[in-house]
């Protein structure tokens, strides 16, 4: 694939590292000349372009109309959208992608069409919310814009889920145990399957019911 | 100027710099409502200290502060921060998620206008209005 990233520093850095490990073809555009030295110094591999890429002649310079994502993560949200929408509607890029800052602006670009909008703020602050109330809950992941969690919790010898079926055991209508690892080996459960002590569960529920749900499988503390 | 309606018209500016300013205190002296946002308190120094408009010390990219600032019961939005940027998003805001009937913003680059009039939003170029000033002095 080939991905263009605009803006960002450490951010960016590190997912152009990825990219690149995975062997997609990488090209880099940001307003710091000094940062895109260090850019190209790092990454031999990847096209790095000094200037601003929410102008349209930068745009397309750095070949914009072959890419297949741009990503805009600069630290500013009003030049992401207009880094997107011009890519999306000059240079007819099939996945616009943006960080935004406010995590109000997700709804607001989705509607302004940008195709895919990540706020690290919306993100961290719901992790960080989830693991301050439940020590037990690890890799917590939040889909469906915020509707739906999906997170992994262990089991205790006390736990009223230990040594039950899933049949048996009482789980909510709002939740689903999709995956049991057992050893770390995935199994994926059926209303026979007998739930151990050091299981591993990952579960899907519904967010605003999901004390409710630990509960069940945890037990009240 | 072209006066259009003698209706009074609820109108938003964003940005108080010159332009802004300027445009405030000449809608003002018609039977207008007009609102001043600018982030920066300072700004509004700029205006007259017989405007008779609203001013709002507010960031115009929070959505929030735009609806505590009533826009959605306005029927002109004008756009005139020195961000082509700020601009180009503020416009969309006010069409798209606020749905205000007529919709102007500036924009210094010529090249990006081009994308934003299928957004409905019209846009108005300095470097072009001065290239016909210029040429219609000299032709």
């Amino acid at each position: 694939m080939r991905i263009m990233i605009v803006g960002g520093k450490r951010k960016a850095w590190f997912l152009a590292k990825a990219f690149i490990q995975k062997k997609h073809k990488v090209t880099l555009i940001n307003k710091d000349s000094e940062y895109c030295t260090k850019l190209s110094s790092d990454f031999e591999e990847a096209i790095v372009i000094n200037g601003d890429g929410s102008k349209p002649f930068i745009l397309e310079d750095a070949n914009t109309k072959n890419m297949d994502i741009v990503i805009a993560m600069t630290s500013n949200d009003a030049d992401n959208l207009v880094v997107c929408q011009l890519c999306k509607n000059i240079f007819k890029v099939p996945k616009t992608m943006s960080l935004v800052s406010s995590p109000q602006n997700v709804e607001i670009f989705t509607k302004l069409g940008v195709d895919t909008t990540v706020s690290s703020v919306a993100i961290l602050t719901s992790i960080i919310e989830q693991r301050a109330f439940a020590d037990d809950i690890k890799n917590f992941l939040s889909v469906g814009g915020g509707e739906v969690v999906l997170f992994e919790i262990s089991v205790t010898s006390d736990s009223p889920i230990c040594d039950k079926t899933l049949s048996q055991a009482n789980i909510p209508q709002e939740a689903s145990i999709s995956c049991v690892i057992r050893n770390d080996q995935p199994i994926i459960p059926k209303g026979f399957t007998k739930i151990l002590e050091n299981d591993k569960l990952v579960v899907v529920a519904i967010a605003e019911k999901q004390e409710t749900v630990l509960e069940a499988i945890l037990g009240g503390k | 100027m072209r006066k259009k309606t003698n209706a009074k018209q609820s109108v938003m500016i964003v940005g108080c710099g010159q332009l802004g300013s300027m445009l405030a205190e000449n809608l003002c002296e018609g039977e207008n409502s007009v609102t001043v946002i600018d982030s920066n308190d300072s700004a509004f120094k700029k205006l007259s200290p017989n405007f008779g408009g609203f001013t709002i010390c507010a960031d115009a990219m929070d959505p929030e502060s735009l609806r505590d600032a009533d826009i959605e019961n306005m029927d002109i939005v004008l756009v005139t921060t020195d961000n082509d940027n700020v601009n180009i998003f503020v416009a969309q805001l006010a069409k798209e998620i606020f749905n205000v009937p007529q919709v102007i913003a500036r924009l210094y680059d010529i090249k990006r206008e081009g994308v934003y009039k299928e957004f409905g939003i019209k846009t108005i170029c300095p470097t072009v209005l001065s290239a016909e000033a210029f040429r219609n002095e000299v032709l």
